[in-house]
């Protein structure tokens, strides 16, 4: 019992000391600590260029840090094997800002990719990979490979790629910027609705509106640090 | 883990389109000629060889020449007695006996007949010298034997044969050789294509890592592309191995059959052949799977 409430206790990330530079370039975040609890909802803010793409990509184990430690679900990154990782990666959804789709697949195949790199088999893929692209709007436009799709119908594919596994933890950059208001509103409550379910979510974003909307803390990132702002107050409205 | 390999499956690497395809195909298809060609003339020159070791082995025959001036009973004898010592004392020789004169008259009838007197004529004295499985020195025998008896010679068919027996186990070196050669070219040209590819599609790789596939994953895209090319390439070069076969047969046909023999390639050696698409599928598959395995430790 007392083990259980560790785990669950535990946070999903957590960096000590942590440096990012790439190459012999100077760092881009010096010595930050961070912690997300399992559960929580972060906004990522921050400059263009201040590393918010960098920090996210820590997190979803395709950088290493310079220095300081990286703990993602209790696994010290720096430590674990090829394998370890990508079974740790299964646990991530990650949302691009440049959407990283396959271009020469179909919309259809892309959401397929972590389930069958999962080994799930192909009737419960379809299954599940038709209700989710139907929930984005996307059903009509399934089996158009992705090179001739808009930019907004990309990132919901991206987008539903990334949540296809229900995963830990989702990591959006900027997942809101190329897209219809009631689309975006639309997300956001899917984003919602998967942390209430028990995701741990960031998400980097420029968007003053989503940060007003909702009720969560904020990480900010300035000079290399990082800040944490604790939710802002939501202004209730009569409607 | 579920790891089943689907028949319509989706790879998300777009091998298939990969320039070097064509350029692998091509030169896997030559490969796999050139090693049927290899192998198939190591199967016939063994076939043949193996034909003229038995009857080079076992025994041999030394001539002695009539003498041209007249020598008596007793020189006569002490000339073949010097012979037999002379090969009684090689190394590999088991005995050596003297056809006798009845076994000669059996063997000139067809040409004499029953009644001609042999001793009449100025016939060659036969030796049969046995030998045992040792090692035995055609060519220092021969050349010893003119020296200590420059009228006396070994049956030159089998030296010839001999001669030919060296140059037929060279043949089969050489086929060896080839053999290896190709195989080497034929995992390289799979290794370095394998790794231009990786490069290619490396951005896929990433975004497939980050969706948390494993090496494995990534290798077995490749392992499969690695056994369809093989497999057709083998086909491909199999049956221009085969095409090839066909007319130097019918050439081979056209000439004087005894001393070539058979030229066809036995049931069991036909079989060995057809195994080459699969064998080559097999080693471009494992080529192809070790080499992703090998290059994404190192690269990502
Ligand atoms: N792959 C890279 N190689 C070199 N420099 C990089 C690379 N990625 C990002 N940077 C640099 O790191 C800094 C932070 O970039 P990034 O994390 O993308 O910021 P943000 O996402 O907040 O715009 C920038 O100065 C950028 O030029
Ligand atoms: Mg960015």
């Amino acid at each position: 019992m007392a083990a259980d409430k560790n785990i669950a206790d535990e946070p999903i990330v957590d960096m000590q000391n942590v440096s990012i530079r790439y190459g012999s370039n100077p760092e881009v975040l010096s010595d930050i600590k961070l912690s997300l609890a399992r559960g929580s909802f972060h906004f990522l803010t921050g400059k263009s260029g201040a590393g918010k793409t960098s920090l996210l990509s820590l997190m979803y184990l395709a950088l290493k840090p310079y220095l300081g430690t990286v703990t993602v679900f209790g696994t010290n990154v720096g430590f674990a094997s090829r394998d370890t990782m990508a079974l740790m990666r299964r646990r991530i959804g990650v949302v691009f800002q440049d959407f990283r789709l396959l271009e020469h697949l179909s919309a259809y195949d892309n959401v397929a990719v972590p389930l069958r790199i999962r080994g799930m088999s192909e009737n419960e893929i379809r299954k599940r990979v038709k209700e989710l692209l139907m929930w984005v709007e996307l059903d009509k436009s399934m089996d158009k490979i992705c090179a001739t799709l808009s930019g907004g119908e990309k990132q919901r594919v991206a987008i539903a790629r990334a949540v296809i596994n229900r995963p830990d933890m989702l990591l959006a950059d900027e997942p809101t910027g190329n897209v219809d208001d009631d689309i975006s509103q639309k997300l956001m409550k899917l984003f919602v609705e998967l942390n209430r379910l028990g995701t741990t979510v960031v998400i980097a974003t420029h968007s003053q509106e989503l940060i007003n909307n909702y009720n969560y803390p904020r990480i900010h990132l300035e000079n290399k640090n990082l800040k944490i702002f604790p939710p802002l107050r939501r202004v209730i409205t009569n409607e | 883990m579920n790891n089943k390999v689907s028949l319509n499956r989706h790879d998300e690497l777009p091998l298939k389109h990969d320039k070097a395809n064509l350029f692998l195909e091509i030169m896997m298809a030559i490969t796999v000629f050139l090693f049927a060609v290899a192998l198939s003339g190591y199967f016939l020159v063994s076939a043949l060889t193996g034909n003229w070791n038995t009857s080079v082995k076992g025994s041999l025959t030394v001539q002695i020449m009539p003498a041209t001036e007249t020598l008596t009973e007793e020189e006569q004898s002490l000339r073949i007695n010097k012979v037999i010592t002379y090969f009684e004392n090689l190394p590999g020789v088991d005995k050596v006996l003297l056809v006798s004169d009845k076994q000669m008259q059996q063997l000139m009838s067809p040409w004499l007949g029953e009644t001609t007197d042999i001793n009449d004529l100025p016939l060659p004295k036969l030796l049969d010298v046995y030998l045992t499985d040792e090692d035995f020195d055609y060519q220092q025998a021969s050349s010893g034997l003119k020296e200590v008896a420059p009228y006396a010679s070994v049956n030159n068919h089998r030296l010839w044969l001999h001669r030919l027996l060296q140059l037929a186990d060279s043949v089969k070196s050489l086929a060896w050789a080839i053999l290896l050669l190709v195989l080497i070219v034929c995992v390289l040209s799979v290794f370095y294509a394998t790794c231009t590819s990786l490069g290619i599609h490396k951005d896929i790789i990433e975004i497939l890592h980050i969706m948390g596939a494993t090496d494995d994953y990534v290798a077995k895209q490749y392992a499969y592309r690695g056994l369809k090319i093989g497999f057709f390439s083998g086909l491909v070069g199999i049956v221009m191995a085969f095409c090839a076969f066909a007319m130097l047969s019918h050439v081979a046909s056209d000439m004087e059959q005894g001393l070539i023999g058979d030229l066809s390639l036995n049931p069991l050696h036909k079989v060995m052949l057809l195994l080459l698409p699969p064998a080559t599928a097999l080693i471009c598959m494992l080529t192809s799977y070790f080499a992703v395995k090998r290059t994404l430790r190192k690269i990502m």
